[in-house]
């Protein structure tokens, strides 16, 4: 597999103010395939925009390296690299028109002007923007200067294209429209793409592989699926999506599964590899779509006792926050299949919780939290 | 009826549009009277005095001539102006090149530094202008702090003439409105997004076409701002060139003090005057025509 980007632990430090010294990415190692739509996500400040910038040479890393295509960039200033970006905010050029705007790279190359002229018409068509060479970036909507943003960086031709939060401006709708829009271009120019995003729906959407991090830390790298069905981390499956946690304690280990009783209630047998001491405690992740409701009446000896605290309605589901015999929350969703029997929960009724032993991950992390840390407690 | 409300409502709308206008003309007024007695009036008399003759004790004899301007033709008058131009060129051009570097400076550091930067740009203005000059009498004499450091290194035998020399003059020029070309330049540059730098350098330019392509259009308002507000005022520097140039380093400024307070020729200072303003006016009017270009093509 050939490799577009590789840091190779990287480690970025900021002096702060008061010269106080700021750990921004700690002994970073990752891998960007050659093609594919990589995603760098995390909340604010976990570092994902200076892991962007070292690669587009605005920063260059404390220790480590950064390598394009297996080249080691080392300080080389950012007009020398194979690589374009389209910022947060644009940076359009506020006295040239659109066309100068997207010609000023291709200039900058000491390209041909009839070759120039083409390849800015063609950039232009491909973003959707002919008609509006002649205009000022002030004279264009949002959208339309995210679209010259992202026309100048594409007419240099770059193995790598950079995002950093392009979309974060632009209103919901076009959001969405622009996400289909650049992942369906990613895949006609097939460049590679490495996109910084805080947005992890704006993730899952575009991205073939996703890094999530926090703090400065790759938490996790992998396919959508892969990071929204097996999160490795409490922190990754609590970023993306919604999640619900509960604490077990392992049985017994037994043909490639675990006894693990869940919340001191139930004992179920989940599928894990890995060997587990007898008496650990672990934490096990559900997400709320895969947790079915069912009336008090309803017989199953696999279900959790619980009371319905609040029901909000929203559309397409309903959420249902239900307490369980244990005091913990679980958050569950239904899809609003049959609208009529919608209102069968209401709330303060009891109910019985179905969770499947297959949908549920173990962490091997035995604490919910500080503020839970006594739950572990009432286990044993 | 239905005729009698309309005919009260459109008196109602004239009376409406005729209190905007009286509200508009005593806005106006005194702004009006204000130019009027100390802009147009001033004008207008030293544009009649040019054509009138000498008085013997200063003033005006009410009689029409064109010999004050005949008497622009000697060379003399060229020469003064020639230098006036050329120092007043070179202070503007010499304030730009030290003043951008410093706006630039301190538009770029943290927002808490700049004010107190911008303050020790502000502050020599609160001591007043000739004691500033006469300091620099003291810096640059024969005895003074210069020629004094310089032979306690013993890098000079004898004393250099630092004084009284368009050199003096020059020091004391851009020393005196370097202020004057920071601010604007400062108000500009303060607004300029910074972010642009990278993406400049991201589509592969380099510091230097970075800097002719993207930062110099886009801080020209405050270049031509800044030069505007040096290149008249010391063009017409009278004070400057006469404590710092001695009597060698005459300007049009000199020339025009002596003419009425020495001379007492007040047609001919008059007409010098004329002069002094047809020469500003064509930086203004160039000014003014890159901005109607500018304002067109937008």
């Amino acid at each position: 597999m050939k490799l577009a980007i590789e840091l190779v632990d990287v480690v970025k430090t900021f002096r702060g103010q008061n010269q106080r010294e700021f750990r921004a990415i700690e002994q970073l190692n990752l891998q960007i395939r050659d093609g594919e739509f990589f995603s760098l996500l995390g909340p604010s400040g976990c570092g994902k925009t200076t892991i962007l910038r070292m690669i587009a040479g605005f920063e260059s890393p404390t220790a480590g390296e950064v390598l394009i295509h297996g080249e080691a960039m080392g300080d080389r200033p950012p007009f020398h690299r194979p690589v374009n970006t389209v910022f947060q905010n644009y940076a359009l050029f506020p006295h040239l028109t659109v066309a100068q705007n997207v010609a000023f790279g291709l200039e900058m190359e000491g390209i041909a002007q009839a070759q120039i002229r083409s390849r800015v018409g063609d950039a232009l068509a491909l973003v959707k923007l002919n008609g509006l060479e002649n205009r000022r970036p002030r004279q264009l909507s949002g959208g339309q200067q995210q679209r010259v943003a992202l026309a100048r960086a594409l007419v240099k031709q770059p193995e790598v294209l950079l995002f950093d939060e392009p979309l974060g401006a632009l209103d919901l709708k076009l959001r969405k429209a622009m996400q289909l829009e650049l992942k369906a271009m990613q895949q006609q120019v097939g460049i590679t793409f490495v996109y910084v995003t805080h947005d992890q729906e704006e993730a899952l959407t575009m991205s073939d592989r996703i890094a999530v991090l926090s703090e400065g830390k790759v938490l996790q790298v992998g396919t959508p699926t892969a990071i929204y069905e097996e999160p490795t981390c409490r922190f990754v499956a609590d970023f993306i999506g919604e999640s619900n946690f509960l604490l077990g304690q392992v049985i017994e280990q037994a043909n490639g599964g675990l006894v693990v009783l869940v919340d001191g209630e139930l004992t179920l047998s989940i599928p894990y590899e890995p060997e587990l001491p007898v008496g650990k405690v672990i934490t096990l992740v559900i997400r709320p779509e895969k947790v079915t409701l069912h009336p008090q009446t309803h017989h199953d000896p696999l279900a959790l006792q619980g009371t319905i605290q609040d029901v909000v309605y929203l559309g397409t589901d309903t959420r249902f926050v239900v307490q369980l015999t244990s005091k913990s929350t679980l958050i569950i969703r239904r899809q609003n299949l049959h609208p009529g029997k919608l209102d069968r929960f209401t709330v303060g009724e009891a109910v019985k919780i179905r969770v499947t032993p297959n949908s549920m991950r173990v962490l091997e992390e035995g604490s919910l939290g500080p503020e839970t840390a006594s739950g572990v407690l009432n286990l044993s | 009826m239905f005729d009698r409300i309309q005919t009260h409502w459109q008196t109602h709308l004239a009376t409406a549009t005729n209190r905007r206008r009286l509200n508009l003309a005593v806005l106006v007024i005194p702004a009006t009277i204000w130019l009027f007695f100390f802009f147009v009036l001033p004008l207008l008399m030293v544009l009649l005095y040019s054509v009138l003759e000498r008085g013997i004790y200063g003033g005006v004899n009410w009689q029409f001539t064109l010999s004050n301007y005949q008497r622009l033709l000697n060379p003399i008058y060229w020469g003064v102006l020639g230098r006036s131009l050329w120092l007043a060129l070179f202070t503007t051009v010499a304030c730009l090149l030290i003043g951008y570097p410093l706006a630039f400076f301190i538009a770029s550091r943290p927002p808490q530094w700049r004010n107190t930067l911008l303050l020790l740009v502000i502050i020599p203005f609160w001591t007043n202008f000739l004691v500033r000059i006469y300091a620099w009498i003291i810096i640059l004499r024969r005895e003074g702090v210069i020629n004094v450091l310089l032979s306690s290194l013993n890098l000079i035998d004898q004393p250099l003439d630092l004084l009284f020399n368009s050199f003096a003059v020059t020091i004391g020029l851009v020393y005196g409105y370097l202020p004057f070309m920071i601010l604007p330049l400062y108000a500009t540059i303060e607004r300029f997004d910074f972010s642009l730098l990278d993406a400049s350098q991201d589509l592969g330019a380099n510091d230097l076409k970075t800097f002719v392509r993207i930062v110099l259009p886009l801080t020209l308002r405050g270049i031509v701002a800044g030069c505007l507000l040096v290149f008249i005022p010391a063009v017409g520097e009278f004070i400057t060139p006469d404590i710092l140039g001695g009597a060698k380093t005459i300007m049009m400024g000199n020339l025009v003090q002596n003419q009425f307070l020495g001379a007492r020729h007040w047609p001919f200072g008059s007409v010098l005057s004329i002069v002094m303003i047809v020469i500003v006016l064509i930086p203004i009017l160039i000014y003014f025509r890159i901005a109607d270009e500018k304002l067109k093509a937008n």
